[in-house]
């Protein structure tokens, strides 16, 4: 039975992922005042009808709104500056995103997304001879572009915070060494209580 | 089933502390003699088992072990997670440090439920009662924390039957692994002669 038990705990390990499901990333892209968030869990499924919360350098709330089945959350932003968004899954999961509206960088990064985009879009221009893409085509475009760049990072982003064995040692290391000097100490208290009486 | 940093209100985390504040009190109280090593070994045994997922659907689930370790520990169950969630707090950045009252309290709670649920089953001792026994507090265990994370999010706005509907239904595989787990490690220290009850 014994050897059951062990059975089946290892088959647990082998079948378990090491992915932290505790945790959700969001990702932003800015083009002109158009933001979109894309969040998921750590798996990489999107966190669906998750809240996102919009706020100012300031602290103010600017907006707020759902994702979608895809995880994604798209809105305009006017004003330039310094933003924080904030993603609220089901079951407690919480992830915090800064980006900001209208600096060169937002720009350079939808540059070289353009890029791609007309490569893309010329494509299927010679295919299909359609007219000229329109500036919301493109978008998609380059939202579908990037969809596996944000896998990508994702990836990285787990592979940084995945959980490493020093850290699960050093941790029941910890615990024993907690409860191991509790026991030392109540079995010196009562040694001394034993010699007084 | 952590709570992330700063999902809840303050006040919220106030009652969780408090709450929990009270548990270790009693546990600490209770912890006496060869209980300190039991303690030590469930405490470590539950920081290693939310490393164990299983992926359901839109989330993935870890084992609790909250069951087991409350009805093996009574109250002790408290200090027991508290040092365990403290170090999956620092080390993987599960739940955090300010929300570590509420998730003890969340986790701890129904153990001590389960260990009053289940103390007669034990001293019964027969073979039928003691899987009644694994059964009883792995269900314990699992669904009244998930009761426990529902209410709790009530506070931020989120709807008591839609949370408890997901986080019930994310949990129905890890209660019946643990219902496993439990009855083999109650028959397997009842045939070792180890003392059940505490």
């Amino acid at each position: 039975m014994r050897n059951f038990v062990l059975t089946l705990l290892s088959l647990l390990f082998l079948f378990s992922t090491p992915s932290l499901a505790h945790k959700i990333s969001a990702f932003v892209d800015v083009e002109d005042g158009n933001v979109s968030i894309v969040s998921y869990f750590s798996d990489g499924t999107p966190a669906k009808n998750a809240k996102v919360t919009v706020y100012d350098s300031k602290g103010n709330v600017v907006l707020t709104g759902r994702t979608n089945k895809e995880g994604e959350f798209d809105f305009k932003i006017k004003k330039s500056g310094k933003y924080k968004a904030v993603v609220l899954a089901e079951l407690g999961h919480r992830a915090v995103v800064d980006f900001t509206v209208g600096t060169p960088a937002g720009s350079s990064q939808s540059g070289t997304g353009g890029n791609t985009g007309t490569e893309i879009a010329e494509q299927k221009q010679s295919k299909s001879a359609a007219p000229p893409p329109t500036v919301a085509e493109f978008r998609k475009v380059l939202r579908e572009e990037l969809r596996p760049i944000h896998r990508e990072l994702l990836k990285i982003e787990e592979a940084q915070s995945s959980i490493s064995y020093k850290d699960v040692i050093g941790g029941l290391g910890w615990i024993l060494g907690i409860f191991g000097a509790a026991m030392f100490g109540y079995c010196y208290r009562r040694r001394e209580g034993g010699n007084a009486s | 089933m952590h709570i992330s940093e700063g999902v809840l209100p303050g006040w919220c985390l106030g009652v969780g502390w408090v709450l929990t504040a009270g548990g270790l009190y009693l546990g600490l109280r209770s912890i006496k003699g060869e209980k300190i090593p039991r303690t030590a070994l469930l405490s470590a045994a539950f920081f290693i088992a939310s490393l164990i997922h299983v992926p359901i659907g839109v989330t993935s689930v870890h084992l609790l072990l909250n069951g087991l370790a409350g009805a093996l520990l009574g109250w002790a169950v408290f200090p027991a997670l508290f040092v365990a969630l403290l170090f999956q707090a620092i080390l993987f950045q599960f739940g955090g440090i300010t929300v570590l009252g509420v998730n003890t309290f969340n986790m701890a709670f129904p153990g001590v439920v389960a260990y009053y649920a289940v103390r007669p089953l034990l001293r019964r001792g027969t073979t039928g009662s003691l899987i009644a026994a694994g059964v009883l507090a792995a269900l314990i265990g699992v669904f009244l924390a998930a009761t426990f994370l529902s209410l709790e999010l009530i506070c931020i706005g989120s709807s008591f039957i839609k949370t408890a509907e997901l986080a019930f239904l994310a949990h129905i595989p890890v209660a019946a692994v643990e219902a496993i787990i439990n009855s083999f490690v109650f028959l397997y220290l009842k045939k070792s002669g180890i003392k059940l009850e505490v």
